[in-house]
């Protein structure tokens, strides 16, 4: 990738594993040089742009120098290929963590990209498969909004800490409590979480922020901020057992 | 194994000859060696092993989409893996039938609890019942008949876009009411499955769409990459969508309703009011009265409608609440749940809110 698409959203294709093609969109941050890539996943009623209302996750990556490969999971959006994700079994659906290693390995081979400083967002039911494929050692930082995770997701986590910001609204009890009990399967010294009160859950939290609650710090800033801090510092990134 | 299974061969012979004259074509009765491995062709399994079958069963339909019912019978034995997976398998109803004297009802219990099929039952008896058997092959051969009633169709709207959606006809004497769904701006379809059910279960015919630029209606491109002023046109889906259910035999063309959530619901709002057809509307978070004409025909109270909030959200509440109280007495009703979450995730929150819904569509458009 040459300097001359720095700024915009390149469109790439990814293959998962299994064959599964995948739609993507990178963006790189304005500077030149190798930088940290983060991984946004999107949540099973979603699709790639639920990180690009409003002022845009991606936008506020790139600004921090950040690059970032935001893409539609298998089953949904532009990754379709008339298999739709809400008529997948259960162990389908689960083939998700394949989508997201996938996203993995395309930010690590990029050129512009420092492959061992990757993070990781995923929200509500497919943060299971985001904390199955953070096991990858090239994976340094985890962003949970909303997770639902199943006991084997507190499997993954221990097997390998990294630090991890979680983001709950309070009505979300189920996801407070998988939040609550990842952090103390897999202590880290780099644990945030943050617990608002009537923001749903979550990408559609970043809206209701900015609507309801637009005197305070938007999500989107916080969870730039905290990428930023955790993929910058080198001595700070992979894993610290 | 042998002496577990033996219990069961009066329940085996009574079920499958129930099934077979219901009319379930294919009925495999499988007793024989674990692991066992999904079949090729669709059609109905029937599995009654010994111990530990409820996992093996519960895994063969966490692993094959065509499996809508699963009935599990007395011994389930879930480890904690086979309670996980029914938990992610929302779409396939499962009975469980668990005798009282047996150890593995609490584990029974544990697997019934952890579906979210609104479908899904447990049974409690002993299973040497008579009746058991063909109770059972009742249950499934429903399940397996109701699935399948809704078909994919793809129609078109304003400006060249080409919708799709998932369409359920009720089948009754008369022409009966229909229902259209609006989705929110950053989710599709695939939020309303239990709310279609649930309104076909109670005899509406429902449209239950992809509106332009979300789902798999992309034909000009996505909603997000619109202008402001592409999307104001999105109000004409729903007219595309009344036209598609008002032409169908079935449907009564002066008894339609409409559902949306958030920008779904101004969408809802902006096409219906305007179109003469419209006889009820649910207003789902996120709404506020686009001008003074929508205003006006809202709280004139013709086309009732049921307003729902969460109370966090206070700039749509106070907005839901004032239109509310404007309205004359009748048919319009407003509801407020404690939390601020966006529509769908209401229904997550709070499981009798789709019953509710389609209450109030009963209320208002069945005589």
């Amino acid at each position: 990738m040459s300097a001359a698409t720095r700024g915009g959203d390149v469109e790439v294709e990814l293959v998962a594993r299994d064959g599964w093609r995948l739609a993507g969109l990178m963006r790189l941050p304005p500077d030149v040089g190798r930088a940290p890539g983060v991984v946004l996943v999107h949540g099973s009623h979603h699709e790639r742009d639920a990180f690009t209302y409003g002022v845009g996750l991606p936008e506020l990556l790139a600004d921090r120098g950040m690059a970032s490969l935001r893409f539609d999971i298998r089953g949904r959006g532009a990754s379709h290929h008339g298999h739709d994700f809400h008529r997948m079994a259960a162990l389908e659906r689960r083939a998700v963590a394949l989508d997201v290693a996938a996203a993995l390995d395309h930010l690590a081979s990029s050129p512009d990209v420092a492959g061992d400083r990757l993070g990781l967002i995923g929200e509500q039911d497919t943060a299971a498969a985001v904390v199955a494929a953070a096991i990858d050692p090239r994976a340094a930082a985890l962003v949970l909004l909303s997770p639902r995770l199943p006991s084997s997701a507190l499997d993954h986590l221990r097997s390998r800490s990294i630090p991890t910001f979680g983001l709950v609204s309070n009505e979300d009890r189920e996801s407070l409590r998988a939040t609550a009990t990842a952090f103390l399967a897999a202590p880290h010294e780099h644990r945030r979480l943050e617990v608002f009160t009537g923001l749903g859950f979550g990408t559609t939290m970043f809206m209701a922020r900015r609507f309801e609650q637009s005197a305070e710090e938007p999500l989107e800033e916080m969870i730039a901020d905290w990428l930023a801090q955790e993929l910058q510092l080198p001595d700070r990134a992979g894993d610290e057992r | 194994m042998t002496d577990a299974a033996r219990p069961y061969e009066s329940l085996e012979s009574s079920l499958t000859r129930r099934l077979r004259e219901l009319g379930v074509v294919d009925v495999d009765v499988v007793t024989g060696e674990l692991p066992l491995t999904p079949r090729g062709d669709a059609g109905l399994q029937v599995v009654m092993v010994g111990v530990s079958a409820g996992d093996h069963a519960v895994r063969l339909a966490a692993s094959d989409r065509r499996v809508v019912a699963l009935a599990l019978v007395v011994e389930p034995a879930h480890s904690a893996f086979g309670i996980e997976l029914i938990g992610e398998s929302p779409n396939t109803a499962i009975l469980t039938v668990a005798d009282p004297r047996r150890s593995s009802l609490d584990s029974a219990l544990d697997g019934h609890l952890a579906s979210s099929h609104d479908e899904s039952e447990i049974w409690i008896g002993p299973v040497e019942d008579p009746t058991l058997g063909a109770r059972i092959a009742a249950w499934l051969a429903e399940r397996v008949a109701s699935s399948a009633v809704s078909e994919e169709i793809a129609f078109g709207s304003t400006e060249g876009w080409l919708l799709h959606g998932d369409l359920v006809v009720a089948r009754r004497g008369t022409p009966g009411p229909a229902v259209v769904l609006m989705h929110s701006a950053r989710s599709d379809r695939s939020v309303f499955g239990r709310l279609s059910r649930l309104l076909a279960k109670r005899g509406f015919t429902v449209l239950n769409m992809d509106w332009r630029g979300r789902g798999r209606s992309t034909n000009k491109g996505r909603f997000s990459d619109l202008s402001d002023e592409q999307r104001a046109a999105t109000s004409d889906d729903v007219n595309a969508a009344f036209d598609v259910v008002a032409a169908l035999p079935e449907v009564d063309p002066a008894r339609l309703g409409v559902l949306g959530i958030a920008q779904g619901a101004g969408y809802a709002a902006g096409g219906a009011l305007g179109d003469p057809r419209t006889r009820a509307l649910v207003l789902l978070t996120g709404f506020h009265a686009a001008d003074e004409r929508q205003r006006r025909l809202l709280v004139s109270g013709e086309v009732p409608v049921l307003y729902i909030t969460g109370t966090p959200h206070r700039v749509t509440t106070e907005a839901m609440r004032s239109l509310y109280e404007q309205t004359r007495p009748g048919l319009t009703r407003f509801v407020e749940y404690p939390e601020g979450v966006l529509g769908y995730q209401l229904f997550d929150l709070h499981p009798d809110l789709e019953p509710l819904i389609v209450g109030w569509f009963a209320e208002v458009l069945v005589p």
